[in-house]
């Protein structure tokens, strides 16, 4: 550990699970990452805040390369997952394995609810139906869904409501036993009552897991996150504990921001 | 100025309308005519039977046989080559790579070609190349795959279909939601699993609208075959891939244009005709219902 900022986190006895230094990404032309310096602590609830268009969802789809798909993009600079490289890495199914994502709008399977979950597990080679039960059980348990749906299991995904489907999507990507949780907006299509309830399960999952949340609700990243850092222009403003943004930041514009003077 | 907008409003509105009475009528005109000139002559010695006295009497199974057997063949190649060109040109190729951009040139070209092309395209490629190719390599230079047979007739209605095959199954691809994709690579899938397991359930149905249309448009051509396999007049039905075969629409081409005795054969005619519409409806109906059957397993698992 080199830098400062590395050095106070272990100071403080905090293990980063990802490091970005000098991360920079374009589309193309655009810059649409600059200079991207930042630690994720291990099993922290790690918000990303900005306007829309400043690259924080780039940001998090450059965690499991989500952007390899589109052809323009292209990422530099130091990535690196447990001190691995994420940026050069050749297995895309083991690096996603390990970090997972939830989506902005729920996106289950039109599958029945036992088949979405037990899909992650399937692909990787778990084919033993009593494994599969038991994992499908764990996952759902997890998220709180067990209770509600363990005898809706056969039934279609697409019938659950909104809420319901979110927390299904988080159940399936932690079938899979992932160690990093992405989550691209994952309240937006919520209503504030179901908001609260992933935010709660927020706050379960990461004994667990690390979780890094994008969102342009700055409530929810003040509510639900540990350290928060604000984006703007593709350059990350500020990152620290998110007590400090919100009451203290040292930058302007991320004051500006935070105060809802703009954004 | 305002009773004239409403004046052309109305006449718009009536000439539009007055084009789909039109259609409407045509349509009742033909399968009315075909209904009521057919029917009569309908009995299960015609459907069972074979052609007898100069094709004036006796029935025409082998041509029924023979479109059955032609279409189903046909749909037996066109899809599996029109779904994988599909999947590649939609979810492997680059999309802005020069391939796929000839590819689908070729695609709408092939689309836009007389069906009589296809035929002189089908002698030409399948029965003289690939068959007699096929018979100097295996049988010795002895006659077997060299001559018009219905292998290649309905592999040269299968190129005719080809496009709509490829272009229903791209469409049903391109109906599949982007996050069903995103969802299963962010766990780890890889492609295959994707498309196995995400992508191609989803879009089953729409593969086989393609193979339903495709039997639609290859049911009633005449042109392709005529070259390629169809028999102007055998009493036995094909057993092997090289026998020829009667089929109906040419049987109807056949009867109206070479009869020795066109109005003796009219009755007969007007059934055959009918009992063609009879068969390309039965052979849609039959692969809607296998459609819906397949939707339905998707949906329960």
């Amino acid at each position: 550990m080199s830098t400062s900022a590395a050095a106070s986190a272990s100071a403080v006895g905090i293990e980063s699970k990802i490091r970005a230094r000098g991360l920079n990404a374009w589309y193309g032309v655009f810059h649409a990452l600059k200079g991207i310096t930042l630690e994720i602590p291990a099993r922290r609830v790690t918000s990303v805040i900005g306007p829309s268009g400043c690259g924080k969802s780039t940001l998090l789809r450059c965690l499991n390369r989500m952007n390899d798909t589109i052809r323009s993009f292209r990422a530099e600079g130091e990535l690196l997952l447990d001190g691995a490289d994420i940026l050069r890495e050749t297995d895309l199914v083991r690096l996603r394995k390990r970090v997972g994502m939830v989506f902005q709008r729920p996106n289950p399977f039109p599958l029945s609810v036992f088949e979405n979950v037990a899909y992650g597990p399937r692909i990787h080679g778990e084919r033993n139906r009593g494994r599969l039960a038991e994992i499908v059980e764990r996952s759902l348990a997890a998220t709180g869904l067990w209770a509600e749906l363990r005898d809706r299991l056969a039934e279609n995904a697409l019938a659950l409501s909104a809420e319901q489907q979110q927390r299904l999507c988080i159940s399936r990507l932690l079938a899979v036993g992932p160690e990093v949780l992405l989550m691209d907006e994952p309240c937006s299509a919520l209503d504030p009552v179901a908001t609260r309830r992933v935010e709660e399960l927020m706050q379960e999952l990461k004994r667990d897991y690390t979780i890094v949340i994008v969102t342009h609700n700055m409530q929810q990243a003040a509510r639900a996150s540990d350290n928060c850092g604000f984006m703007w222009l593709g350059e990350l403003k500020e990152f620290d504990e998110t007590g400090t943004i919100f009451t203290r930041p040292k930058d302007p514009q991320t004051e500006g921001y935070v105060t809802g003077r703009f954004g | 100025m305002s009773r004239w907008i409403r004046f052309v409003g109305w006449l718009f509105t009536s000439l539009t309308g007055l084009c789909c009475l039109m259609i409407l009528a045509m349509v009742v005109i033909i399968l009315g005519d075909i209904l009521v000139h057919g029917a009569p002559g309908l009995s299960w010695e015609f459907v069972s039977a074979e052609p007898r006295v100069g094709m004036t009497e006796g029935g025409i199974f082998p041509a029924i046989f023979g479109t059955v057997a032609l279409v189903l063949l046909m749909t037996a190649a066109v899809v599996p080559l029109g779904v994988a060109t599909a999947i590649y040109l939609h979810e492997y190729a680059a999309q802005d790579s020069r391939v796929v951009h000839l590819v689908r040139l070729a695609l709408q070209n092939l689309a836009g070609v007389p069906a009589i092309v296809f035929g002189l395209f089908g002698l030409g490629f399948f029965v003289q190349f690939a068959g007699g190719g096929l018979d100097a390599l295996f049988f010795g230079g002895r006659l077997a795959f060299g001559q018009p047979c219905i292998l290649w007739a309905a592999l040269t209605l299968a190129v005719l279909t080809l496009p709509t095959v490829v272009v229903a199954t791209e469409e049903s691809l391109r109906a599949v939601p982007k996050s069903y994709r995103e969802a299963a690579y962010s766990m780890g899938a890889t492609r295959w699993q994707v498309m196995r397991r995400v992508v191609l359930p989803q879009s089953v149905g729409g593969m086989l609208t393609g193979a339903i249309l495709a039997i639609s448009r290859g049911a009633g051509e005449v042109a392709p075959i005529m070259f390629t396999g169809a028999a102007y007049y055998l009493p036995y039905l094909p057993k092997k891939l090289n026998d020829q075969f009667m089929e109906l629409g040419y049987h109807i081409y056949v009867m109206t244009t070479q009869s020795p005795d066109v109005e003796a054969t009219l009755p007969i005619l007007y059934s055959t005709v009918l009992v063609l519409l009879l068969v390309t409806f039965g052979l849609n109906f039959t692969a809607v219902i296998v459609r819906s059957r397949i939707r339905r397993r998707l949906r329960q698992t």
